[in-house]
């Protein structure tokens, strides 16, 4: 029955990829940019939630904590002072931004902690949290898919529910209109960025805890944000959950069928059947033209 | 975003916001059909339905004073009729308007005063009452009368 333990992992795994393009889905669906330092962002956090847990003996709620406040900063200046700017120029010089700024992270890493593997201890690394004869599902992935599901539904409310949320989406719906209601739009850019982040700083700790990982692996996870939010349709956030598990299970499926090397192609492979078939994404608004 | 989204996205502003329950019930009782599509994408709604979004989203914050530009440009007759009957509603309460209007015999049986501009200068005011249609027309196509401006 290991189809079974494949099947439970994949969708486990997608609420990591979920988490890990959400913040991606966020800035695009706000800004219409195309973040290509996602991927480096979540690493850069997994890196600081490392160095925290060991400054703090490995108490990962307070490192987590601060790595999500020095996220949120970090994605502030960088929108404030460089994303902003550029974005006046229009989507491309800010596309080329993010791709230096991608380069800048992961460059930045290697100088500061070397090429080694690394990941982040955790006392729950080997526990199951449910075991059955046909299955078990580790307490880390487990995790992975709790915290997806809290974290989507609390952008849910927040940008549904909320002035803030409202104005985000006034401001990505129409900027004009939004100006006129008393909506200071750059400022808005830079709070979803910053909304970002703190997803980066989430996903960041989960993959830290999940996968062991290097200064280079943010293209990685670029390409994992870009599947997610491409299968499940951009800026919609139920369609992210969608998509993190359609590519999870297409994953762990393509290696239960055609072994572990095939993995990540199967995972590939699924996103270019899918953009092929249902280029929008599975669950976007976006009326096809 | 939906019709109750865009009027709450009116009363974003801090002085506005306490107030957004009663203004949005005002709204409401102004234009019916906003609350019949109140929970609808604001982009399904007809032309001028838009306009009377537009306009009562603007109430939202509640305003000292409401300019509307062109109110009825590209509406079919039937609901600019029903838009106009709606301003002047709002003004009798005690709202001041600034409208700018190429139908002059509309404009003039709606306000109280009015000025006609000819290459950007004001050319002609007075109460709408006192005002004669032909006189307005004169100095809206600036005819021989107004050929110093």
């Amino acid at each position: 029955m290991e189809i079974v333990q494949s099947i439970v992992n994949g969708i486990m795994l997608g609420g990591l990829y979920a988490v890990i393009g959400i913040g991606m889905s966020i800035v695009f669906g706000i800004m219409g940019l195309t973040n290509l330092a996602h991927g480096d962002l979540v690493i850069v956090g997994t890196f600081l939630c490392m160095s925290l847990a060991a400054q703090f003996g490995g108490n990962l709620f307070l490192s987590l904590g601060l790595t999500a406040i020095l996220m949120v900063l970090i994605g502030f200046i960088l929108q404030k002072y460089l994303v902003n700017k550029v974005l006046d120029k229009g989507t491309e010089p800010a596309l080329i931004a993010t791709f230096s700024i991608s380069i800048c992270m992961a460059n930045l890493l290697l100088l500061l902690f070397g090429a080694d593997a690394r990941s982040i201890q955790t006392p729950i690394a080997s526990t199951n949290i449910v075991d059955t004869a046909y299955f078990s599902i580790s307490a880390v992935y487990f995790l992975d898919f709790v915290t997806a599901l809290v974290v989507i539904a609390a952008l849910h409310y927040l940008l549904g529910h909320t002035y803030f949320g409202r104005a985000i989406r006034a401001a990505s719906g129409d900027a004009g209109a939004a100006e006129l209601m008393g909506v200071d739009t750059k400022k808005t850019y830079s709070y979803a960025m910053c909304l970002s982040m703190l997803t980066a700083a989430i996903a960041g700790m989960l993959v830290g805890m999940t996968f062991v990982f290097y200064p280079s692996t943010g293209t990685q996870y670029l390409i994992i944000a870009f599947a997610v939010v491409v299968i499940g349709g951009m800026g919609s956030l139920a369609g992210t959950l969608v998509g993190g598990v359609v590519l999870g299970l297409a994953q762990l499926l393509g290696a239960y069928f055609f072994g572990v090397g095939y993995q990540l192609l199967c995972g590939y492979l699924v996103l270019l059947i899918l953009l092929t078939v249902k280029p929008e994404g599975l669950l976007s608004t976006a009326v096809r033209k | 975003m939906t019709v109750k989204e865009n009027l709450l996205m009116g009363a974003y502003l801090p002085n506005a916001r306490g107030k957004k329950v009663a203004a949005m019930e005002k709204v409401f009782s102004l234009f019916p059909v906003l609350k019949e599509k109140s929970d609808d994408e604001s982009t399904f709604l007809s032309g001028g339905q838009r306009q009377m979004l537009a306009i009562s989203r603007a109430l939202m914050g509640a305003p000292s004073l409401l300019f509307c530009d062109e109110i009825s440009l590209g509406l079919a007759p039937v609901i600019i009729k029903d838009i106009y009957r709606t301003i002047g509603a709002i003004s009798h309460e005690g709202l001041t308007i600034v409208l700018v209007e190429q139908d002059v015999k509309r404009s003039l049986k709606y306000s109280d005063y009015s000025y006609v501009m000819l290459k950007g200068k004001i050319v002609l005011e007075g109460k709408s009452a006192e005002l004669s249609e032909d006189e307005v027309r004169d100095a809206y196509f600036g005819t021989n009368r107004y050929a110093h401006y």
